[in-house]
């Protein structure tokens, strides 16, 4: 029941932290917003191209913009002391970090797929590949933050953290990127995408169960 | 459900043969003492004697390179994290946050279910009512520590209420006077015997000495 | 050192594990060791070059190019055992807490990379002539590439502690959480390929003279007692950063230079 309490407690935090600063959310999607934008610039303003690359920039920039956020997931706790009070905690530590993430994958991800539609305008793509891009977007993005807790703890308040979390945890989301943004170009070619839809749920399971733990053991080496 | 028993019972600390290292190095070595219900521990040593180290082995937030220390409660071996409640140097408390919602925060995560009436009833012990809504980023200095103070109550307010003469989770201090105002200090030195009366366990460092009134005190110098 | 002896009194005692699993005991050994497989590293590789590129016949389709295999397949085959090995050694110091299986794991890691980053090299150097390009998003060649990511994270990693125990840890569980996603990025990256373009022909695809899988094997066999030679090279200077300050070294070096 505490546990309960807990992890309530935690989701609760982190969304009033959310709603205390617009910057925590309106930052990545300003990142988005201009990294998309930025591609047209280098490739030329043709639409057939921009059809082309649109999926893969989206995706990509979706990716990086959640991934900014990783270090928001312990570093501000690390400096105020509040980190230890989680780990001090009776409950489950894997727990209290599945609660915050999953807080973090509710809030980013809700915004960065409620705005992937708007990109996939400036990239020519028709409605159908915009819905399922934006649906992927919001099932990569718990992924991406799951599989990068375990770095954003291991690099908690540690110098050049924010770099380094990105060369761990990039390579890491290859598969999630294949198939996430593969379910959209099946979709542009008039193909079913089953197969890359289940792929990303498996993906998102698989991290579910193994990520958490990771994390924590990984919360336990860099804070001892 | 042992947890919550062990937190209104009486707490025992073992230490024995602890060592402890940072980056490599030894920082204490050998180190054995007991510390029983009701009695007040300072430990004290130079910079870098290794005095957060050894307070943060016992909250359970760090690991020992040797030997151990078992916190018991009525001879049940307890985990440090139902044991003992720990505050270091930080405040834990989040700049963006009022007052009151770090505090059922905090009272979550550690296992209590703080209601707002007893939140508010602790921060008025502090004279801190009127900050109950108040971000904890505008606060001043002194009105921090006191919101860590209430914090510690507040903690200890689920054995307190249910008063049997217990003293409810052990107290883990680092360096509690450093930057409070002569009142708060008093305050502070006033609640830690209360602490103590009600059967509770004070560990604190400190470079200061300061008039704490405790029937049992012990000193470790590291 | 305290801490390593003491462990040995457990279920394990007087086994040969635990009495190597301490770096004073391994330290000589790893020298003996060392050297024999420089040894065997360098008779095989002559011998397995001189078969290579001097009895196996040329190659029907590919001509000479394809001599490259006995390079480029050995490489590609290192970098993927030498990242598993990695992650044994890893799990083995994260469970039983050994510091010589993490000092193992930092060994291994750059001879790995360089194993992926002459996969690599000799890859599109094979590709340039058969492909017409240097670098072709094969399936195999990008596994490579990030398996090489992989192993870049994980000494940045490590490098990035300024306390060696932490620093130990901590790259062990990514190598450990690496070790996991490998598999799902080689399928993966698989399944892109085919999506994205059929399968092309890849270095070492086409049958093979019985000549020609002699040499590969004999250069496979000594690409790993290379591998294993400098792994424990770089073990042993581990060591000795490492345990600078003890007595047991200094008598072991100093009888070793008499």
């Amino acid at each position: 029941m505490s546990l309960r309490g807990a992890t309530t407690a935690v989701i609760r935090r982190e969304l009033q932290l959310f709603a205390q600063r617009k910057s925590d959310w309106a930052n990545p999607l300003m990142f988005f917003l201009i990294v998309c934008s930025l591609f047209p610039f280098a490739v030329g303003s043709e639409s057939e191209k921009l059809k082309l690359i649109g999926i893969g920039v989206i995706f990509v920039g979706a990716l990086l913009a959640a991934m900014l956020s990783l270090p928001k997931l312990f570093d501000e706790d690390a400096r105020d002391g509040s980190l230890e009070l989680m780990l001090a905690s009776p409950e489950p530590l894997a727990a209290l970090i599945l609660a915050r993430v999953a807080a973090l994958s509710l809030a980013l991800g809700i915004a960065l797929s409620a705005v992937t539609p708007v990109f996939a305008l400036f990239y020519a793509l028709p409605f159908d590949v915009a819905a399922m891009l934006s649906l992927n977007v919001l099932m990569a993005v718990p992924t991406l933050l799951l599989v990068g807790s375990i770095a954003a703890a291991l690099l908690v308040s540690a110098r050049g953290g924010a770099i380094l979390t990105a060369v761990l945890v990039l390579p890491l989301t290859i598969p999630t990127l294949i198939f996430g943004a593969g379910a959209a170009l099946k979709v542009l070619y008039g193909e079913s995408p089953a197969a890359e839809l289940a792929l990303q749920a498996a993906f998102m399971l698989l991290a579910l169960a193994l990520c958490p733990l990771a994390a924590a053991a990984a919360l336990k080496i860099s804070t001892d | 459900m042992g947890g919550i028993q062990g937190a209104r019972s009486v707490m025992r600390l073992v230490v024995e043969k602890l060592a402890a290292e940072r980056g490599g190095r030894a920082v204490f070595a050998d180190l054995s003492f007991v510390v029983e219900a009701g009695t007040l521990l300072r430990v004290s040593g130079a910079n870098g004697a290794g005095k957060t180290t050894l307070l943060r082995i016992l909250a359970g937030l760090a690991a020992a390179a040797d030997g151990n220390a078992a916190w018991h409660a009525n001879d049940d071996l307890v985990r440090p994290a139902e044991a003992a409640c720990f505050v270091g140097h930080a405040n834990a408390f989040n700049d963006a946050l009022s007052v009151k919602e770090n505090l059922a925060y905090a009272a979550a995560l550690s296992g209590h279910n703080a209601s707002s009436q007893n939140i508010s009833l602790i921060l008025d012990a502090f004279g801190m009512k009127a900050m109950i809504n108040r971000s904890f980023g505008t606060l001043s200095q002194g009105q921090r520590k006191r919101c860590s103070l209430a914090r510690l109550l507040l903690l200890d307010s689920d054995s307190a209420s249910n008063s049997n003469g217990r003293g409810g989770r052990a107290w883990l201090l680092d360096e509690p006077f450093v930057a409070l105002d002569v009142d708060t200090q008093a305050q502070l030195a006033t609640v830690i015997s209360a602490k103590l009366v009600a059967g509770g366990l004070v560990i604190y460092t400190s470079h200061q000495a300061v008039d704490i009134h405790a029937a049992n005190t012990q000193e470790i110098l590291l | 050192m305290a801490r390593t002896e003491s462990q040995s009194n457990d279920k394990f005692a007087g086994s040969w594990f635990w009495r190597y699993a301490s770096p004073a005991a391994f330290f000589p050994l790893a020298g003996k060791l060392e050297k024999l497989c420089w040894a065997l590293a360098a008779v095989l590789a002559a011998v397995g070059l001189y078969i290579g590129f001097f009895v196996a016949p040329t190659d029907a389709q590919q001509g000479e190019v394809y001599r490259v295999i006995f390079i480029h397949v050995p490489a590609a085959w290192m970098t993927m055992v030498i990242y598993m090995a990695m992650a044994f050694w890893a799990a083995t110091g994260l469970v039983l807490g050994t510091r010589l299986s993490f000092m193992m794991s930092h060994a291994l890691a750059p001879t790995g990379a360089i194993m992926a980053v002459v996969a690599l090299v000799t890859g599109s150097l094979w590709g340039r002539p058969t492909w017409g390009t240097y670098w072709v998003w094969d399936a195999r060649l990008t596994s490579t590439l990030i398996l090489f990511f992989l192993y870049m994270g994980y000494m940045a990693l490590a490098a990035s502690f300024d306390d060696k125990k932490k620093g130990d840890r901590a790259s062990a569980l990514i190598a450990l959480v690496g070790a996991i996603n490998v598999p799902i990025i080689y399928f993966s990256v698989k399944w892109w390929n085919t999506l994205h373009q059929g399968s092309s022909v890849r270095p070492g695809s086409s049958s093979m003279a019985a000549t020609m899988l002699t040499a590969m094997m004999i250069m496979t066999f000594a690409f790993w007692f290379y591998c294993v030679a400098a792994a424990l090279h770089r073990l042993r200077t581990d060591i000795i950063e490492r345990e600078r300050n003890a007595a047991w070294l200094r008598d072991t070096l100093k009888a070793a230079s008499q």
